[in-house]
């Protein structure tokens, strides 16, 4: 309730309040932007690029109860916009990464795996698991019915798996 | 049925809330986002503010009101003061400037820089805490035909930061045979009062850059009037909420009733009379509005500061107002056909020309010297930048010729919708509230 407080002082112009809720989320934008970009420079770059789309938006946020939905998503626009911008080069990128860090092995094979995704299923992977978001919240966010995003997710979880499947075979090789 | 997979996505993300965050780094670039969405979100502010400025200032022009008489002792003091005549001759279509140099509130400056035979002077300044009008003369040893000033920067010697509200300068001098000399005016209008009193204007013109440094006489105080009331035309309800009259210009102060089934585009006929009606019109050149035309807005007419009447009226007797609903014109430029526009069908016979673009045009029964058209966009809401709007009488009283420059068809979504900023439409009502 406080938070909904907050979010509509924002949307009539109440810098202090906007402050406040990017301060809330600032560590659910970081880290949203870590699992899609490829460093803290990057992801750093991310979270200031989003607090000003966010700023420059927050009046045509509808529903001020789905404020960190929404925020998240303006994050992951963000972030695949980053990654069309230099595709190529990040896969490159992460396929060295899978050879070096080794330890870090489970991590890397997942990261590379939802890079593998289509952006939707990816979108409602990371609102779903990484910012522990409710169904209701992502439908009403993306405007459409609850059943269809379970069916996106259900989708999602799919693809998933039969990345990491082909991942694993790859590498087991 | 996803368990492996949930597992593994639970499994990174702890890894993701495990790696360490810079709060520092974090802060930073949040702030730095901020910042630049707050120094955007002026500049755009300010920038719109400047087109709205300018386009009633250039419609203005055309003399809504009687010239001013000069008496015998303002003509002799005028005569006394060397180069005055041409100051006189800029400001004359404005009352309360008239009166600010009729009372010695003009301040003499003098002031030049010399570049490549070229040279500026300030000559003087009328300046409140809210506004300096500067005037200036362009001078070339070579006879010139056409000449402008292209920048203008302002800044307080001191370093304060001033907030501009509205800027007007540039306006071309022309002259068929050559002159080697040429007046005009710049008028810096502020948000915050001034607290400074040096300050440096530095001046672009024709490549070249000129400094000209120059100080502020003490200003006279604001004269401020609480009013509070609301006036009402057709039912609309406009409430005028105080008027601030500074030397320079009055600024009336009013807040449209949200409940108003028409928007109110332009108060063109909004007065102030005293009790022997003389009137004081709207600023003729120069910034004549600011603010929101939905909600609040100030309208700058011209100053009486000088002549301190024992009564003062606001008056109203008509404004521009079209239907809320009507407010939006749609168009498909594809069948070139007007699908939706105001009752009356005023706007007609659109067709696409090489010069201008789209063009209207547009019937109404006297002249109409306004801009009619505000923002566009397309079917998908996606706003269409326009490169240029134009506008033409015809010799046929009443009919104008409207131009938009539109980007490729293939660039935006028929039909598109124009947001209408004027329209010959009026209001009309008898309103008189008293200020003093």
């Amino acid at each position: 309730m406080e938070t909904e407080q907050a979010v509509n002082k924002a949307i009539k112009g109440d810098d202090e309040a906007f402050l406040q809720l990017i301060q809330t989320y600032k560590i659910d934008l970081y880290k949203t932007a870590l699992s899609y970009l490829r460093n803290e420079e990057e992801a750093l770059e991310a979270v200031q690029d989003v607090t000003y789309r966010t700023y420059k938006s927050i009046r045509k946020l509808k529903e001020p109860a789905f404020f960190k939905t929404w925020l998240i998503r303006i994050m992951i626009n963000y972030c695949n916009d980053q990654l069309k911008k230099k595709k190529r080069l990040v896969l490159n990128d992460e396929l060295l990464d899978v050879q070096v860090v080794s330890e870090n092995y489970s991590e890397m094979e997942l990261k590379d795996a939802m890079l593998g995704l289509d952006e939707r299923s990816r979108e409602i992977l990371t609102l779903k698991y990484f910012n522990d978001l409710k169904i209701t919240d992502i439908a009403h966010c993306m405007q459409c019915p609850e059943g269809t995003v379970k069916t996106w997710l259900n989708k999602a979880l799919k693809s998933l798996r039969s990345k990491l499947e082909e991942k694993g075979g790859n590498l087991d090789v | 049925m996803f368990k492996n997979e949930e597992e593994k996505l639970g499994h990174y993300k702890n890894e993701l809330d495990n790696i360490p965050v810079s709060l520092g780094s974090l802060d930073n670039a949040i702030m730095a986002g901020f910042h630049k969405a707050k120094s955007e979100q002026r500049k755009r502010t300010r920038k719109m503010r400047g087109i709205y400025s300018f386009v009633i200032a250039a419609l203005l022009l055309i003399g809504l009101f009687s010239s001013i008489k000069i008496s015998p002792a303002f003509a002799s003091y005028i005569s006394e003061i060397p180069g005055m005549e041409k100051i006189v001759k800029l400001i004359d279509d404005d009352k309360g400037r008239m009166a600010a140099v009729e009372k010695k509130y003009y301040q003499k400056q003098g002031v030049s820089d010399e570049k490549d035979g070229l040279k500026v002077t300030i000559d003087g300044t009328i300046s409140d805490e809210k506004g300096i009008v500067l005037f200036y003369t362009l001078q070339s040893k070579e006879k010139i035909k056409e000449i402008q000033i292209d920048k203008v920067n302002l800044k307080a010697k001191d370093g304060t930061v001033l907030d501009e509200a509205s800027i007007s300068y540039g306006e071309l001098h022309q002259s068929e045979k050559g002159e080697h000399s040429f007046s005009g005016e710049i008028e810096y209008f502020f948000e915050a009062p001034l607290t400074a009193k040096n300050y440096v204007i530095n001046i672009e013109v024709k490549g070249k850059k000129f400094s000209l440094p120059f100080t502020l006489n003490d200003f006279k105080a604001k004269k401020e009037y609480t009013i509070n009331k609301t006036m009402e035309l057709e039912g609309q309800k406009i409430y005028v909420e105080k008027a601030d009259i500074y030397p320079l210009r009055v600024a009336i102060h009013l807040k449209m009733n949200p409940n108003n089934t028409k928007q109110i585009l332009n108060l063109e006929d909004l007065r102030l009379v005293d009790e022997n009606n003389e009137v004081w019109g709207k600023i003729s050149n120069g910034a004549t509005g600011l603010g929101d035309k939905d909600t609040e807005q100030e309208i700058y007419l011209q100053s009486n500061y000088f002549t301190d009447p024992k009564e003062l009226y606001l008056v109203l007797n008509s404004a521009q107002a079209v239907d809320k609903k009507d407010l939006i014109v749609i168009v498909d430029t594809d069948k070139l056909e007007i699908q939706k526009q105001p009752n009356g069908e005023m706007l007609q016979n659109i067709r696409f020309e090489e010069e201008r673009g789209l063009v209207f045009e547009l019937h109404s029964n006297k002249a109409f010297n306004f801009e009619l058209f505000g923002d566009i966009t397309d079917a998908n809401g996606n706003k269409i930048e326009v490169h240029e709007q134009s506008m033409s009488s015809s010799d046929r009283k009443g009919l104008t010729e409207l131009g938009i420059k539109l980007p490729p068809k293939n660039t935006y979504k028929n039909p598109i919708s124009i947001e209408l900023n004027y329209y010959p439409s009026w209001i009309k009502g008898h309103e008189k509230i008293r200020i003093k």
